[in-house]
């Protein structure tokens, strides 16, 4: 990053990224500098890899942006991601605005290609971009915002291993290890109070007001009463420096709480009384529970709902489409729909399954145990909670495989017209439908690994219920909503009958 | 077929689907009413009607088709434009006999556009030897998706919400589009191979008159119509 940036940056935060969950620590600019210079001295080099590459194109960036999933996750003018956050008036990750005046193209083309080389840790995950994908999105990048002139003198204080001395006193006093890996940092403790029994504090004793009574901006937001612990502490979310003075030093940052995130937390701490219920008196989580938490944590935090639907929440990157059939797809109910290890080997390894979308489910790089947590919490909210779907493939009689192929349809045989045509769109391994693949459906060859056989038969009985806005049509029933009730009318003779040959015939497809 | 009425099984997933509430029309009798009558016109150069890329199907559907989006007749006329009365509250009886059809033909749907009334029952059909995938929108979601994989098929599909539906055929044939404006109330013409239209019975008094075309946007113009006679108005500055 610019070294321009990143002192404005410490000094501010919210002027550059108005919406992030970095706080103010109202540091002057030579604090700001100092801090600055002591990350400059002791960060880890680090060679950005090869020459600038090819040059993109900034019009052909923008279109990828828009819809290759950036935007799931990034807000960008008035494109608002969503993201767990997004009601609390956070961004989950950095808005795009401004990107051009933070770091160079070069740096930016490497992180998209590459995010976890440069740091590991990161949640940013791959989209697979080629080098031409990732240098066109770079070149769009590149033209929001502008670097501040190069600072001479800056860059020369940034080598001042005085200043990165008070740097590090700065560093260490505020705690901003507490959050950031800093190196020489590593052993540091917090050094805020605990907040244990923070709820149970007497604020005639132990909580300290100062003269913020009469400072004018002291709101009496709870009863008449002005010392109060709900006053104290409203106060103090929302004004966190508002009791210092010459007798007490005050070192929280202002997160810039809106009231109503202020009054949610101050609920919180007033649960935090330190007693907690002995084990034998809590409920505790049954197994399915306990992987739905686990899972859920995940797709919050990973943001699979800034794309997905899961669980009936999320998918905000749908508001940007107006064919959703070209969204990504929603994932509610997924557990009744795919075979949890299929799940398990796709969340590790994306591969293209739909062909006409533009979105791209991105490459998390996630370990065993986070696959295995999403595919738990998938099928622990499924109807049935039974992770696999066994299918006797030799009970499948040959008349009734040969039913099945027949209404598929393989285009030149002699009953094809009065075969269902299914792969008229749909791939079956390398037999491919005619025309542009953006307007095929998945690949029917993967449904005996991928698919559960109840749920195959639910789809075909109604796929815009499972998945609204689908192009897959209904063949067998149609429903017609009104009024509050639904009337289902058959479409062909012996639907269910058609539905079950169809089912087997694609769980015994051999590959 | 069979027909089955069931109870939703989970009503707030489905809310979508409900019906809006919409201003309630009212059904009176009309004697002695006026006539709106005229055309829409093309203004400027008439850009030559174009073709459409068949790229799946071809022996079923040709290689080509027109595009219909924009027919402009010998006189400047543009067909195809749909003509209606807004707000009006009430007036003649709405046509419950009408049977209106959508065809797959020769991989073009027919009619491209037409207009019926709420409640209309649309007879969806396939007079081709290839899946047709006819699946329709309004405002974005889908109305109905239904597939015609067999020559001869016929589905009838009631038109319950109010609105202008687009239609695609999600089977690749990518050039196929219709629309189907669903109106509350019977005011309401789709303009001819000239661009002239006619509507009839309405009870005098003062309107706004809508035209609205797929490609040139739409035109409000007011017209005042007075017993037994006829008021023409003519559009010519449709906008997007």
């Amino acid at each position: 990053m610019y070294p321009e940036w990143l002192v404005a940056w410490i000094e501010n935060p919210k002027a550059y990224l108005p919406k992030t969950r970095m706080p103010v620590y109202r540091f002057s600019t030579e604090e700001s500098t100092a801090i600055a210079a002591y990350l400059w001295q002791n960060s880890e080099p680090y060679e950005l890899p090869g020459e600038d590459g090819v040059a993109g194109t900034a019009e052909k960036g923008k279109a990828l942006v828009e819809s290759v999933g950036c935007m799931g996750c990034h807000s960008l003018g008035s494109r608002h991601a969503g993201g767990y956050l997004a009601p609390m008036g956070y961004d989950l990750v950095p808005k795009l605005d401004r990107i051009a005046s933070k770091t160079s193209s070069r740096w930016i083309f490497n992180w998209l290609k590459n995010p976890k080389g440069f740091r590991p840790t990161t949640k940013m995950p791959s989209l697979r971009l080629s080098e031409e994908e990732a240098a066109d999105i770079t070149a769009y990048l590149a033209t929001l915002g502008t670097p501040k002139p190069p600072d001479p003198k800056l860059r020369e204080m940034l080598a001042d291993e005085e200043l990165a001395k008070r740097g590090r006193k700065l560093i260490f006093d505020y705690g901003c290890y507490s959050c950031h890996e800093i190196k020489g940092f590593e052993e540091a403790s917090r050094i805020a109070p605990p907040l244990t029994e923070f709820g149970v504090k007497d604020p005639k004793v132990e909580l300290y007001f100062g003269d913020s009574l009469v400072k004018g901006t002291y709101r009496v937001e709870f009863g008449s009463e002005a010392e109060t612990w709900e006053n104290w502490t409203f106060n103090k979310l929302k004004d966190p420096r508002i009791y210092a003075d010459e007798v007490a030093e005050s070192k929280m940052p202002d997160f810039g709480l809106s009231d109503e995130n202020a009054r949610a937390l101050l609920v919180l701490l007033r649960s935090f009384t330190g007693k907690i219920a002995p084990e034998q008196y809590r409920r505790g989580l049954s197994g399915d529970e306990a992987a739905v938490e686990v899972g859920k944590n995940l797709v919050r935090t990973l943001n699979c709902i800034g794309c997905h639907v899961i669980d009936g929440r999320g998918g905000d990157i749908r508001k940007h489409y107006t064919d959703l059939a070209m969204a990504p797809p929603v994932l509610t109910g997924e557990g009744d729909k795919v075979q949890a290890g299929w799940l398990f080997r796709f969340v590790k390894k994306p591969i293209t399954l739909r062909p006409w979308l533009k979105v791209r489910m991105p490459t998390f790089d996630l370990s065993d145990a986070e696959a295995t947590a999403i595919a738990q919490y998938f099928n622990a909210l499924s109807s049935d909670k039974i992770p696999f779907a066994f299918f006797d493939t030799e009970k499948v009689s040959d008349a009734q495989k040969a039913q099945g192929a027949k209404l598929f349809g393989e285009k030149g045989s002699a009953d094809y017209e009065q075969s269902l045509k299914c792969d008229s769109c749909h791939p079956r391994g390398s037999e491919l439908p005619e025309g542009d693949p953006a307007n095929w459906g998945p690949d029917l060859a993967l449904a005996r690994e991928r698919l559960k056989p109840r749920w195959i038969e639910h789809w075909l009985r109604n796929p815009q219920e499972l998945q609204p806005g689908t192009r897959m049509p209904n063949f067998f029933y149609d429903y017609d909503y009104y009024d509050g009730k639904v009337e289902v009318t058959e479409l062909m003779e012996e639907p269910e009958a058609k539905i079950a040959a169809l089912r087997d015939y694609l769980m015994t497809m051999e590959r | 077929m069979r027909k089955v009425i069931l109870l939703l099984p989970c009503a707030l997933a489905l809310a979508s689907l409900r019906p809006a509430v919409t201003q309630a029309y009212e059904e009176v009798e009309v004697t002695n009413g006026g006539t709106i009558v005229k055309e829409v016109l093309f203004t400027g150069q008439v850009p030559a009607q174009g073709t459409l890329a068949v790229t799946k199907n071809q022996e079923s559907c040709g290689e080509s088709k027109p595009d219909e989006s924009l027919i402009v007749g010998p006189n400047k006329g543009v067909k195809n434009a749909v003509v209606t009365i807004e707000n009006i509250a009430k007036g003649k009886k709405i046509d419950k006999t009408a049977t209106p059809y959508l065809d797959n033909n020769g991989c073009r749907f027919i009619p491209h556009v037409q207009a019926v009334n709420v409640g209309a029952v649309l007879e969806i059909r396939n007079s081709d030897p290839i899946l047709h995938n006819t699946h329709s929108f309004l405002k974005g979601s889908t109305v109905f998706n239904l597939a015609l994989p067999l020559k001869g098929q016929k589905v009838r599909k009631p038109l319950r919400r109010p609105g202008l539906i687009d239609v695609k055929c999600d089977a690749g044939h990518t050039w196929m589009s219709a629309y189907i404006l669903v109106a509350e109330n019977p005011y309401f013409a789709v303009s001819d191979d000239a661009g002239k239209f006619e509507i009839k019975d309405v009870p005098p008094g003062k309107y706004k008159l809508k035209a609205w075309h797929e490609k040139l946007g739409t035109e409000i113009a007011e017209v005042e119509v007075e017993a037994g006679k006829e008021s023409k108005v003519s559009f010519s500055s449709l906008k997007p």
